[in-house]
C-alpha cells in the first residue's frame, strides 16, 4: 500500500547549500529558523533522515534544523563511500564535524538515534566547543557482551552474524534484483520497485559494512571523555539497547541525564514521537527562549 | 670560446683588441690566435690589457710573438697597460719597449693615427 | 465483463464460513497492537509453530517470536518501515517454533490507524516459506559464491593491472606475491625468481615475516620450487603427509610455519613456441594454515595468475635489459670521464676500481705490467683465491684472452669472477680482475659490457702510462740537471731549493745553477723556460749548458745574454725564457748582474733592509717586443750579504698583485736575517706558497763571506767524518782562524764525532750526528750532538776514547747527557787578542 502523504507531517525543508561538499555527500537538509539554535538530527543504522519526520517538525519554529543521511544511506552520495574511512565510527563522526564546519554551526544540539548516539559522542569529544548538548536516543557503546568485564551489551557475536544473514535475506536493495525472481513474477519488475521505494534503501554491501561497524564497535572507553552534557532517552523493552546499557552509559558519561521512556522498542522517534519531543523539550528547557549566541 | 677573453673592434682603421680576465698557459695560444685572426690586415693594432687580471709568462710570450709579427709586417702596435696594474708590471719586468706601452686607449689611438 | 460473474458463480456458499477461513487459511494471521503485542492469532500459525494461543495473546509481541538476528532486523528495519509507510511486504523472518526449530517465513504487515491517524492495530500475514527460503538460500549461497568469485576476479584483475604496470622484476614479484591472500584466502605467499645465469631460484619476497629468509634454491636441487620451475607445472601438497612423500624439506617448512596446504605455481611467459615449453621465470608459492583443496576454478585462476606474472616478468626483464644497457653506456662514459680527470697512472687506476666497486663488482683490481714488480690497485674486500688469481692474471696477460668464472661447482673459491686483458695499441698492458656483485648478472652474462669497459680502461691507462713515462723522464732530466753539487768554497755559501708544482702537474722549465767561471769569479743563475713538460725540461737543460759554456770571465752578464739571444734564435722553444744572472768577484765582492725579463733579485746587505735589484733589466731571451740591448749593473757587496734569486712561482699569485707579493717576500726574507742559510730557501718557499701550489718554485740563495754558523749533520758512518772535516776546515779558513787552532779544533771535532758513532750509535747504523760550529770575537765553539744511548763503559776509559786528547787540546769541554749526548768544545781565539 502506498504511503499516505497526509498522515504524517512532512518536514518542510530544502537541501542545503549545493556549494558545500557535505551537502551532496550527506544529503544535508536545512529548515527551521535561520536564527535558531542549530539542532542536528542524525539517523541510526537501518533507515535515513526520514526517521525524524515525526520529531523534527516540532522544533522547526524554534530551531535551525539540520537533517542529513550518513554516507551509504538514504539520498547520500554512494560514490563517496570509502571502505577505509567508514571502517570505524570515527569516519562518520568526521562527517558530522565536516557538516558543522561547512555550515559554520555553533552551540549545536545533536540528536542521535541508535548508533548515531555514539557517533555524536565521538564528534563532541573531538570538538566540544561546537556542541551545546547531546540527545542520545537508545545509545549503546558496545552491543556485544563482554564476559571478561561483566558488561552486558545484549548480544553475542553469533547473533550479529545471524542478523547479517537477515540483512542478506531481506535486503531491500538486494530484493530489487531478486524479488521478481522470488515472487515468480520476473515480468513484473514494479513489484520489486515498489519494495525498494522505501526509506531504508541502501546498497547491500554498504549496509553490511555499516552493520558490522555499528554492532562490532566498542566505544565504552570513549564515554568518560565527553565534556558536553547529554540526555539519554531509554525506551522500555528495547532489545537493541536494553536498559542496563542505558544505565551503563549514564554511569560513564561525566554529565548526563537518564530519561526512561514509556515507549517500547528501539525507535521512540517513530513509535512515540510525542513522548520523545516532550522529553527533549523538557531537557532543553528554558534555552528555547534564551538569547541566541549561536547566530 | 675565446670570446670570453678577446673582443676585437675596429676604430678608424685600427683594430682595437680588448683582453679580459686571466691569460695563462691554459688559454694563451688560443688568445693569441683570436687576436691574430681578429686583426686581419689592419694597418694598426691596439691591444688593451687594462682588464687583464693575470698574465703569466705564456701570455707574455704570446704578446711578444704578436708584436714581432706585427712589426715585421709594418703594423704599428700599442699595448695599453694603464699607469699601473698587472699587465704594466709584468711587461715592464719583461722590458717591453717603451714605445709599445701606452697608458690609455685614447693616447694609444692618437699615437697610432699620428 | 462476464468473467467476474462466472467467478461469483463458482463461489460455494457452504464454504463461506469467515471464521473457518480465518482460522484455517493457508497462511498465518496475527493481529497486534502498535507495540507488537499479539491480540489475535489464527490456527494455521499455531499449528505451524506449535505455540499455544494462551501463551501468545496478550503476553508476547510478534518480535519476541523471532530469532535474535531477526529481532535486530525487526527493530532496525521492519518496525521503522511499518511506522513510516504503514505497510511492509515480503520480509523474511525465521520464527522460532515451540520446539526451538526455525520456521522460515515471509511476513507482510499492514498498519491500521484510527480517524485521528493514530496507529490502532497491525495485521500480519505469515507465509510458510520453508521451500522458498530453501531456494532463496541456495540463490543466496550461489550469489555469495558469485560475489566471492567476482571479488576474486576483481582482485586478480587488480593484480594483473599492477603486473602490467610493473616496470621491474622486483615490482612484478611484489605484485604477484600479494595475490593469493585476497584471491584464495591463502595464509602467506612467497616468490622465487629464476636466475638463469647462476642456475638458481632466488627468494625475492614473501608476505610472511616468519618465512622471510627463504633460501635460494639451486635449479638442480630435489626441491619443490626447483621441480616446479623445471617442469613448468603446478604442484599442490594438500597435507603435510602428502608433502612428506614428495618433498621432505617442503614438509619440514610447512610443519615449522604451521601450514597444512602448499601450492606452487610456475610463473611462465607463454608464447615462446620455439622452446621446449613455456620458459619458467619464477615460482609463486602460497600456503594455507588448514588443509584446503583448490577448486577447478581456483586452480585455473592460479595458473592464469602464474602466466600473467610470467609475462610481466618477461616484459620487466626486457625492460631491465634495456635499462641496464643504457646504464652501462652511461657508466662507461662516466668511468672514462672520471679516469681522464687525473693524468697519472696510479690515481687513474684508483679511479677505475673505485668506480667499479660497489656498482659493478664487490672487488676489483688493476694489475699493470709496469716497473720491475708491476703495480696493483684494488678496491673491495672479497678478493678471490690468491693462487687462482695470480695464475689467471698471468695467463690472461700472456694470451690476451679474457677469462670468466661463473657460479658453479667448478668455480670453487672464485665464483663470479672475471679477468680481462687491458690492451692498448695491440699490446696487453695489464689486466682488470673483477668479482661481480651478486645483485648483477654473472660475469659471463655481462661479458660484452666488461670487455667494452676493459677496452676503454686499457686506452686510458696506457695514456696515463705514457704520461707517467714522460713525466718521469722530464723529472729525471730536471733532477739530473739540478742535482750537481755546488762548489765548496769558504768564501761563499749557496743554498738552493726546487719545489715541483703541486701533485699531478707536469714539470716546468725552472732551473738554477752555481758555478765558478774561474778561481775568483762565481756565477749564479736562476731561469724559467716558458711552458711545461718534457719539452720545457729539455730546453732548460740546453739553456743551462749554454749559460755555463758561454759565460767567460771577460764577457760579463750583458754579453752573455746577447750570446744567449743568438742561441735562442736557433732554439725556438727557448724564446722568451727569463733569467737572472750574476757574476761575483770573490776577491773584491763586486757583483755584476743582469735580468732578462726576470723577476728582480733580492739583495740583503748586513746593515740595510732587503732591496730588489730592478736595474740591469732587459727583455726575455729572443724577445721581439722587448728591449734587445742588454743591460747590466754593478754593485759592491760586503761580507755577510745575501742574494736571493727566484722564479715567478714564488710570488705569482692570482689573488694578489705582484708588487704586493714582492713586498711580502722582502718582509719574510728580512725576518730571517739571522736564520742559518741551510733550509732558508725551503722555508721561504713554504711561507710564500705553502702546499697545493700550481707552479714550480726555484730559489737560490747566495751568502757572501763565510757563514756565521756552520751546521752539518752526518750519518753514523766514520767515513763521513772526512767530509765534515773538509767543510769545517773551509769555514775556519774563511774566518781566518789560525792554522794551529784550526788543526786542534778539527782533531777534537773528529774525535767527538767518532765517539758519538762508536758509543751512541753502536746499535743504530741510521743514527745522525749533528755538528754546529759558531765563531765570536773571543772563541770558536763546536757542538757535537747525538741522540743515541751511550753504553756504560766497562774499562778505564769512562767517557770514551780520546776524551783526554780532546780535553788537552780544547780550552773548555762540557758534556750534557740530558737529551742524547752533546759535547761542547771551546777554543779561545788567542790570535785575536
Amino acid at each position: 500500500m502506498p504511503h499516505k502523504e497526509g498522515d504524517v507531517p512532512a518536514i518542510a525543508g530544502s537541501y542545503g547549500d549545493p556549494e558545500m561538499k557535505t551537502t551532496q555527500r550527506n544529503a544535508v537538509m536545512i529548515t527551521g529558523r535561520d536564527d535558531g539554535r542549530p539542532m542536528m538530527f542524525s539517523h541510526g543504522f537501518g533507515c535515513d533522515q526520514n526517521m525524524w519526520r515525526l520529531v523534527a517538525p516540532a522544533f522547526v519554529a524554534t530551531h535551525r534544523i539540520v537533517l542529513f543521511d550518513h554516507v551509504g544511506s538514504g539520498a547520500s552520495d554512494l560514490s563517496a563511500y570509502d571502505e577505509k574511512r567508514y571502517s570505524e565510527l570515527r569516519g562518520y563522526a568526521s562527517d558530522v564535524l565536516e557538516i558543522i564546519h561547512d555550515y559554520a554551526l555553533r552551540g549545536v544540539i545533536f540528536v542521535g538515534h541508535s548508533v548515531s548516539a555514539m557517533i555524536g559522542v565521538l564528534a563532541a569529544i573531538e570538538e566540544p566547543e561546537r556542541f551545546d548538548r547531546l540527545v542520545l536516543v537508545g545509545p549503546s557503546p558496545c552491543y556485544i557482551n563482554d564476559p571478561a568485564t561483566g558488561y552486558v551489551g545484549g548480544f553475542g557475536r553469533s547473533d550479529i552474524e545471524e542478523m547479517l544473514d537477515s540483512l542478506d535475506s531481506n535486503y531491500l536493495g538486494w530484493s530489487s534484483v531478486m524479488a521478481p525472481v522470488i515472487m515468480g513474477n520476473p515480468d513484473r519488475p514494479e513489484l520489486g520497485a515498489e519494495l525498494t521505494n522505501s526509506f531504508c534503501r541502501t546498497d547491500p554491501e554498504i549496509a553490511r559494512q555499516f552493520a558490522r561497524v555499528t554492532f562490532f564497535s566498542d566505544n565504552r572507553a570513549d564515554l568518560r571523555n565527553l565534556r558536553v552534557p547529554a540526555l539519554i532517552l531509554q525506551c522500555s523493552d528495547d532489545v537493541i539497547a536494553p536498559s542496563v546499557v542505558g544505565d551503563f552509559v549514564h554511569r560513564h558519561l561525566p554529565d548526563s541525564t537518564l530519561h526512561p521512556m514509556r515507549a517500547t522498542g528501539h525507535c521512540p522517534n517513530l513509535s512515540a514521537p510525542q513522548e520523545t519531543i516532550e522529553a527533549i523539550r523538557r531537557y532543553l528547557g528554558d534555552d528555547l527562549d534564551a538569547d541566541a549566541p549561536w547566530t | 670560446m675565446s670570446e670570453q677573453w678577446v673582443t676585437v673592434t675596429e676604430r678608424d682603421g685600427t683594430a682595437v683588441v680588448r683582453l679580459v680576465g686571466e691569460i695563462d698557459l691554459t688559454n694563451a695560444s688560443e688568445v693569441g690566435q683570436s687576436i691574430a685572426r681578429g686583426c686581419g690586415a689592419a694597418p694598426a693594432v691596439l691591444i688593451d690589457l687594462t682588464a687583464v687580471s693575470f698574465l703569466d709568462s705564456s701570455g707574455v710570450r704570446v704578446l711578444d710573438t704578436l708584436v714581432g709579427e706585427f712589426d715585421s709586417h709594418g703594423v704599428r702596435t700599442r699595448l695599453v697597460v694603464g699607469e699601473s696594474g698587472v699587465a704594466r708590471m709584468t711587461l715592464q719586468l719583461c722590458a717591453f719597449r717603451d714605445d709599445l706601452l701606452a697608458i690609455d686607449v685614447e693616447q694609444a689611438a692618437a699615437e697610432l693615427r699620428g | 465483463m462476464s468473467e467476474p460473474e462466472a467467478t461469483q458463480d463458482l463461489w460455494a456458499p457452504w464454504e463461506d464460513d469467515p471464521s473457518d477461513l480465518y482460522e484455517n487459511a493457508p497462511c498465518g494471521y496475527l493481529t497486534t497492537l502498535p507495540d507488537g503485542t499479539i491480540v489475535r492469532v489464527n490456527e494455521t500459525f499455531l499449528s505451524w509453530t506449535g505455540l499455544k494461543r494462551s501463551d501468545l495473546v496478550g503476553r508476547r509481541r510478534f518480535r519476541d517470536l523471532l530469532s535474535t538476528g531477526g529481532q535486530l532486523y525487526h527493530e532496525t528495519h521492519y518496525a521503522p518501515l511499518l511506522a513510516m509507510q504503514d505497510d511492509v511486504h515480503e520480509i523474511a523472518f525465521d520464527i522460532v517454533r515451540a520446539n526451538g526449530e526455525r520456521l522460515p517465513a515471509l511476513v507482510n504487515s499492514v498498519m491500521h490507524r484510527d480517524d485521528a491517524g493514530r496507529p490502532r492495530v497491525i495485521r500480519t500475514t505469515v507465509l510458510n516459506a520453508t521451500e522458498r527460503r530453501g531456494y532463496e538460500r541456495e540463490l543466496l549461497a550461489a550469489r555469495r559464491l558469485a560475489e566471492e568469485s567476482e571479488r576474486r576476479v576483481r582482485v586478480l584483475q587488480r593484480i594483473v593491472a599492477d603486473l602490467a604496470a610493473a616496470p621491474t622484476e622486483a615490482e612484478a614479484a611484489a605484485a604477484v606475491v600479494r595475490a593469493p591472500e585476497p584471491a584464495f584466502g591463502a595464509t602467506s605467499s612467497s616468490v622465487w625468481l629464476m636466475d638463469a645465469d647462476r642456475a638458481q631460484l632466488v627468494s625475492v619476497t614473501s608476505t610472511d615475516p616468519a618465512a622471510a629468509g627463504h633460501d635460494d634454491v639451486s635449479l638442480k636441487a630435489r626441491h619443490a620450487v626447483a621441480d616446479v620451475a623445471r617442469r613448468g607445472t603446478v604442484h599442490i601438497s594438500g597435507s603435510v603427509s602428502e608433502a612428506e612423500r614428495d618433498y621432505p624439506d617442503l614438509a619440514a617448512t610447512m610443519r615449522r610455519n604451521g601450514r597444512d596446504t602448499a601450492v606452487l605455481i610456475p610463473l611462465s611467459a607463454v608464447g615462446t613456441e620455439e622452446k621446449d615449453g613455456p620458459e619458467v621465470l619464477g615460482v609463486l608459492a602460497f600456503d594455507f594454515a588448514e588443509e584446503r583443496a583448490l577448486s577447478e576454478t581456483e586452480l585455473r585462476m592460479a595458473e592464469m595468475l602464474g602466466q600473467q606474472a610470467g609475462q610481466a616478468l618477461d616484459r620487466a626483464r626486457l625492460y631491465d635489459d634495456l635499462r641496464r644497457s643504457e646504464e652501462r653506456a652511461t657508466f662507461l662514459v662516466s668511468v672514462t670521464r672520471a679516469m681522464e680527470e687525473t693524468h697519472r697512472l696510479r690515481p687513474r687506476s684508483r679511479r677505475l676500481v673505485d668506480r667499479l666497486v660497489p656498482e659493478v663488482a664487490d672487488w676489483a683490481a688493476v694489475d699493470l705490467r709496469v716497473g720491475p714488480d708491476g703495480m696493483r690497485t684494488e678496491a673491495g674486500s672479497t678478493s678471490p683465491d690468491a693462487g687462482w688469481l695470480t695464475e689467471t692474471i698471468d695467463a690472461v696477460a700472456v694470451g690476451g684472452e679474457p677469462r670468466f668464472l661463473d657460479t658453479g661447482p667448478e668455480s670453487g673459491a672464485c665464483p663470479d669472477c672475471a679477468v680481462l686483458p687491458l690492451t692498448a695499441r695491440g699490446r696487453v698492458i695489464g689486466t682488470l680482475s673483477l668479482r661481480m656483485t651478486p645483485a648483477r648478472h654473472t660475469a659471463s652474462a655481462e661479458a660484452g659490457f666488461l670487455l667494452d669497459l676493459a677496452d676503454r680502461a686499457g686506452l686510458a691507462l696506457e695514456n696515463a702510462r705514457l704520461y707517467e713515462q714522460e713525466r718521469v723522464i722530464a723529472q729525471t732530466l730536471q733532477r739530473s740537471l739540478l742535482a750537481g753539487e755546488p762548489p765548496h768554497d769558504s768564501r761563499f755559501a749557496v743554498e738552493t731549493h726546487y719545489q715541483p708544482a703541486g701533485y699531478d702537474l707536469e714539470i716546468g722549465g725552472d732551473w738554477f745553477d752555481v758555478f765558478l767561471i774561474n778561481t775568483d769569479k762565481l756565477a749564479v743563475v736562476v731561469g724559467d723556460v716558458v711552458g711545461r713538460g718534457i719539452d720545457a725540461a729539455t730546453t732548460m737543460g740546453q739553456l743551462r749548458s749554454a749559460v755555463r759554456a758561454l759565460a767567460t770571465a771577460e764577457a760579463g752578464p750583458a754579453r752573455l745574454l746577447e750570446r744567449l739571444d743568438d742561441f735562442t734564435d736557433r732554439v725556438e722553444s727557448a724564446r722568451m725564457t727569463t733569467l737572472a744572472y750574476a757574476e761575483v768577484d770573490l776577491g773584491t765582492g763586486e757583483m755584476t748582474y743582469a735580468c732578462a725579463g726576470h723577476l728582480p733579485p733580492l739583495l740583503h746587505e748586513p746593515t740595510a733592509p732587503p732591496r730588489f735589484l730592478f736595474d740591469g733589466r732587459s727583455a726575455p731571451l729572443g724577445s721581439r717586443a722587448g728591449r734587445r740591448p742588454r743591460a747590466e749593473r754593478r754593485v759592491r757587496l760586503v761580507g755577510g750579504s745575501r742574494l736571493l734569486l727566484y722564479t715567478d712561482g714564488l710570488v705569482e699569485r692570482r689573488d694578489r698583485p705582484l708588487d704586493a707579493s714582492l713586498q711580502v717576500l722582502a718582509r719574510e726574507y728580512a725576518r730571517r736575517r739571522d736564520a742559518p742559510l741551510p733550509g732558508l730557501p725551503a722555508k721561504l718557499a713554504d711561507t710564500m706558497v705553502g702546499r697545493g701550489h700550481t707552479d714550480d718554485v726555484c730559489l737560490l740563495c747566495l751568502a757572501l763571506g763565510a757563514e756565521e754558523r756552520l751546521e752539518r749533520a752526518i750519518g753514523a758512518d766514520p767515513a763521513q767524518i772526512a767530509l765534515l772535516r773538509k767543510d769545517l776546515r773551509g769555514w775556519l779558513a774563511g774566518h781566518q782562524v789560525a792554522e794551529e787552532s784550526a788543526q786542534a779544533i778539527l782533531l777534537a771535532m773528529s774525535e767527538a764525532v767518532a765517539n758519538s758513532i762508536d758509543h751512541g750509535y753502536r746499535d743504530d747504523p741510521f743514527g745522525q750526528v749533528e755538528v754546529v760550529a759558531r765563531i765570536s770575537a773571543e772563541a770558536i765553539e763546536v757542538r757535537v750532538t747525538d741522540h743515541g744511548v751511550w753504553r756504560t763503559p766497562d774499562d778505564s776509559e769512562p767517557e770514551g776514547r780520546g776524551l783526554d786528547l780532546i780535553r788537552r787540546m780544547m780550552d773548555r769541554v762540557t758534556i750534557d747527557r740530558s737529551n742524547g749526548t752533546t759535547v761542547t768544545l771551546r777554543k779561545d781565539r788567542r790570535e785575536a787578542r
